[in-house]
Order: C-alpha cells, then structure tokens, then sequence
C-alpha cells in the first residue's frame, strides 16, 4: 500500500456536566483518515471512565472503554491517559503501523469516532480529549 | 502468479451488531463477501452480555464454512475498564493463518480473496439487554 497523508490535524473535544451521559464526535472522516494518538485528562476529583465508539451514521459500535483517574494530567503524580495505546483497546489501534513505526488506526470516510463519560462529570470540572490525526 | 505489484486502494471498517433476535450456534457474517481482493489487519469483538461466550469463527467461500478457531470471549469484553476488546485477529490461537503475512512496515495482514467473507457463531443465546458488537477492519486491493 502507498498511502499519503495531505494534512494533519488536532482534535479537541471537552465533556462537561450539561453532557451528561450523551456522546459526542471526536473526529469525523471526511477522508480515510488516521488516528495517531488520544489522550485524555480530568480535572473532576473522581475518576471518569470514558467509552468509544466507531459510528458508520447508522450504527454506533463500542470499541472499548478507558478508565481516566481523577486529576490525569492535572496533578503531577496522575499522568494523563494514553487511551489510543491503552491495553483495552489493542484489538483495534495497536494492529497498524507506518514505516517510521507510527501506530495508528484508520478511520475510513464516513465513519466518525465518538465516546461518552459513563458518569455525569460534576460541575465545574471537565475530560478533555486531545486527539492528532493524518487525512 | 503475476509479475506485477499490487497495491490497497482504500481502507474499510464494517461493524456488526448481534441482539437477542440473533440465535445461538447459527452462522453470522461480520465481514461480507466483495468483488475485490481484501487485506484483513484487525478483527475486535466486544460484548455487553454479563456471561462470558464460546465463539467460533469460519471463512465462507460462498459455499462452504472452514472452521478457523474456538475463542472464549469475556463477559463485557471492550463494556468495561477492567476488561478489554478481544483482540480475535491477534489471538495466538489463530496465529498459525492470520499472523504469517506481513506488510513492508512488518504489519500482519491476511488476504481474504474476492466473494470470501468470515462468519462467526456465538454459543449461548443474548438476553433483551445484550449484545456481541464486532468491528472487522483492513484496506481493499
């Protein structure tokens, strides 16, 4: 396969308390696109699971669920969480690599990634979810 | 054989949802025969059934199912922090078919030839609440 890339960009995507529960979009692929890398932190004092999905418009597929600790990333002894290369999600992102060894994961056109907190955050704390991506 | 290299077109992704109106030990296609070749590089199940579930996955010719391998897929595999997506295309079980091809970049690929597809079974029947979702990816030649 040669496949090239024409444009890189950044996703960023806030979970707050009026989401509730809800989904939300976290990348749209207007184009095959490829997932480099998701990070997710928190600022809630309780930890915020999160769950993905890959969504072909029809149908929203759970690809996996990533616990987020309290305070990731916003303290310095809680890391933010690698959710692309969390062990729970291997079956899907750790099965392609580029030649510079990149993992990544190809969201085709038309597919869109999304997830959902299982818990309402409380308010004013949020998850925000930080993903780069190659078209 | 050809003289020729041949390349992916295009990626694909197809998902498959299987409820309580799908019936145990009956064959269900999770990745649907096309005209073109295809290269297979991830195979992920997950499940919302609170019971763990005795899979079996076949290719299909058109004809004729082949049995590949006999999985056990944890009760709410990819539904929970604690347990993960099964990785059915990565499993060492089926290793000996899925992991032997690979890609200039070292990526395990398997080619599933024109009008194939890959079916699976599920063992014990879905409760109302229940589901095994499975999400089966690659590139098109």
């Amino acid at each position: 396969m040669i496949n090239f890339t024409s444009s890189f960009n950044q996703s960023e995507v806030v979970f707050q308390n009026s989401d509730g529960t809800n989904k939300k979009t976290l990348v749209t692929a207007t184009n095959d696109t490829r997932i480099y890398s998701i990070m997710g932190v928190c600022s809630d004092v309780t930890a915020r699971p999160i769950k993905l999905y890959l969504s072909d418009g029809v149908n929203d597929y759970i690809a996996y669920t990533v616990n987020i600790p309290a305070n990731a990333g916003f303290v310095t002894n809680v890391n933010p969480v690698d959710i692309m290369y969390d062990a729970n999600g291997v079956s899907l992102m750790s099965h392609s690599y580029d030649s510079n060894y990149s993992l990544y994961f190809t969201i085709p056109a038309g597919w869109s990634l999304k997830g959902n907190l299982i818990s309402t955050i409380s308010s004013p704390y949020n998850v925000i979810i930080s993903i780069s991506y190659q078209s | 054989m050809a003289s020729t290299l041949t390349f992916t077109q295009s990626a694909f992704l197809e998902g498959k949802i299987f409820t309580t109106g799908n019936s145990a030990n009956t064959s269900y296609t999770i990745l649907s025969a096309t005209s073109v070749d295809r290269r297979v590089y991830g195979i992920s199940f997950t499940s919302t059934d609170a019971g763990a579930q005795t899979i079996k996955l076949y290719l299909y010719d058109g004809s004729s199912e082949y049995q590949l391998f006999t999985y056990s897929l944890a009760a709410n595999a990819g539904n929970s922090t604690t347990i993960a997506a099964a990785d059915i295309f990565g499993d060492s079980k089926v290793a000996p078919i899925f992991q032997k091809q690979r890609d200039s970049n070292g990526v395990p690929y398997f080619n599933i030839p024109a009008n194939w597809s890959i079916r699976f079974q599920f063992g014990t029947a879905l409760a109302t609440t229940e589901q095994i979702q499975t999400l089966t990816f690659g590139e098109s030649y």
